[in-house]
């Protein structure tokens, strides 16, 4: 019989032809959808072309793709910092855990007019926006990580003689890398996330902004043609931080990986 | 002959209780170990065998909530005031503790790692440990990928890699099934014979004492103390299989159960 593979191609491909025949046509003087609300594949395949040829996807892509790129590097490496200095600092973690946990629960969208007005329609504020969604996440798991680390594990390196610089490094580290690695694929899409909506809010370039220039033309194809691109982009790129992972976290047994 | 023999650790008057929920979990115990001896510190459950030898390995005294008075002496060195690490201790505890994102060579280099001995010399004491405990065809293994009888020779190996003059061992192979118990017992006391290393070895098990020990000190119920001190004077290199059949190890056994079974009634 056919495999799953196959069958997946062949649902897309009728899903295609079905959205493509029902996009404007006309049939006995009834027209079925107006491709103003749904454009349709031929018509996105054109834009994109298009998008293409006039050389702002690709300057699009990369404004994007540098605004999530940055937002993740800098929020694992303050979400670790802030996580670490948590997990051995019980009295600043108690402290300050209730701020933490409003910041979070804070809907990060809703930020973006605050974070254009401070930092401006050029690629920072994108960054902050990316940064404050991947720093929580990260910041969780390096501090859920740090604190359950098997005190056996510490104890057994200790009594090799190892001092606490050596323990640190030696089990803290990649214990709590471990955590952190696991969120990779959450981090990239969360990253990703942020880069485009704060596009929405305000830019001057990126497949966000884009999109929501379309919006106000009512230029459906090219919405969708964002929607193509920033779906193929970020599926490759959680496909990729999932690969990382597995390598990475290879010493673990298969079941865990998910 | 006795008398000759280098004093390696020296407990003196050991109390050790717990604060947070009030146990004394040892009390005024008291022993010497010579050095190439092996020891072992039979006792119930629960008598404090575990706190003994953490007590020793310098790990309880940078514990919150542990009360600790008497002396332990290492080379002369009071283990409970010393300030600087303890490098010549090799720890096997009851817990499975490889660093599991570890391949068992990596595991194997860890005392050597912290004692700073540069990469191609670990690597290479390190394979010649593994080589001892028959695992070097898994030296790019990971810890999950071992059978819990290979992980315990794992642990042996990597206590050893690093030149310990002293191993202490917590019941390590009281997980094991029988039969791989008894190789390991073959193991273990082939490598103390190579290596020349003096052992503390904690169980609770008689048979085990037996077939391992040179000496055996028999612990009290909670608060544990000495109860009494057997010497066993079945020569070696003994067999693991046969010695349980010998007149001499059933003497013993009945004499040890004797002390040990009062014990348990109160554990």
């Amino acid at each position: 019989m056919l495999s799953n593979k196959v069958k997946q191609i062949l649902l897309l491909a009728i899903g295609l032809v079905f959205w493509e025949a029902i996009s404007g046509r006309i049939y006995g003087g009834f027209k079925l959808v107006d491709p103003l609300f749904i454009s349709s594949p031929s018509l996105i395949l054109l834009d994109i072309i298009e998008w293409v040829a006039k050389g702002t996807l690709i300057v699009d892509l990369m404004a994007t793709l540098e605004e999530a790129f940055l937002g993740l590097i800098l929020g694992i490496v303050t979400g670790m910092a802030i996580g670490l200095l948590f997990a051995y600092s019980e009295g600043l973690a108690t402290l300050l855990e209730p701020f933490l946990a409003a910041l979070n629960t804070l809907p990060r969208p809703a930020l973006a007019p605050l974070f254009v007005i401070w930092l401006g329609l050029g690629i920072p504020s994108k960054v902050l926006l990316s940064w404050s969604l991947v720093f929580f996440a990260v910041f969780y798991n390096t501090y859920l990580g740090a604190k359950n680390i098997d005190p056996d594990l510490i104890d057994s390196v200790r009594s090799m003689g190892a001092t606490s610089l050596q323990v640190f490094r030696i089990v803290v580290i990649p214990s709590t890398l471990s955590w952190v690695f696991a969120a990779l694929r959450v981090s990239v899409s969360y990253a990703l996330i942020g880069a485009v909506i704060g596009e929405f809010v305000g830019a001057t370039a990126g497949v966000g902004y884009r999109m929501m220039i379309a919006e106000g033309l009512l230029d459906t194809d090219r919405i969708f043609s964002g929607l193509v691109v920033l779906g193929l982009v970020g599926s490759s790129l959680v496909q990729i931080a999932g690969m990382i992972e597995k390598r990475l976290l290879r010493w673990r047994p298969p079941l865990s990986l998910g | 002959m006795e008398a000759l023999r280098n004093l390696k650790v020296k407990v003196e008057g050991l109390n050790v209780t717990y604060t947070r929920d009030h146990v004394q979990a040892l009390k005024n115990v008291t022993f010497d170990v010579y050095s190439g001896e092996f020891l072992v510190i039979l006792g119930p459950s629960g008598c404090g065998k575990t706190t003994l030898l953490n007590a020793i390995s310098g790990l309880l005294k940078h514990r919150k909530g542990v009360e600790l008075s008497g002396r332990i002496l290492i080379d002369g060195i009071n283990v409970l005031t010393t300030a600087s690490p303890l490098r010549g201790i090799g720890y096997v505890t009851q817990k499975d503790t490889l660093l599991p994102w570890r391949t068992v060579l990596g595991n194997v280099e860890l005392g050597l790692e912290i004692q700073g001995v540069p990469k191609a010399e670990r690597r290479r004491r390190a394979l010649e440990f593994l080589r001892k405990v028959g695992l070097e065809g898994f030296r790019d293994s990971y810890p999950y990928e071992l059978s819990g009888g290979m992980r315990k020779r794992v642990l042996l190996a990597r206590a050893l890699a690093y030149g310990p003059e002293i191993l202490l061992m917590d019941e390590p192979f009281a997980s094991l099934d029988a039969q791989t118990r008894l190789l390991l017992h073959e193991e273990l006391l082939k490598l103390w014979r190579d290596h020349r290393i003096t052992v503390i070895f904690v169980t609770h098990d008689i048979d085990e004492a037996i077939t391992l020990a040179d000496r055996i000190i028999l612990l009290t119920a909670r608060p544990g103390s000495i109860k009494g001190t057997y010497k066993v004077h079945i020569p070696r290199p003994r067999s693991v299989q046969l010695i349980k059949i010998s007149r001499s190890f059933q003497e013993l056994y009945a004499r040890i159960w004797e002390g040990l079974s009062e014990e348990v009634l109160y554990a």
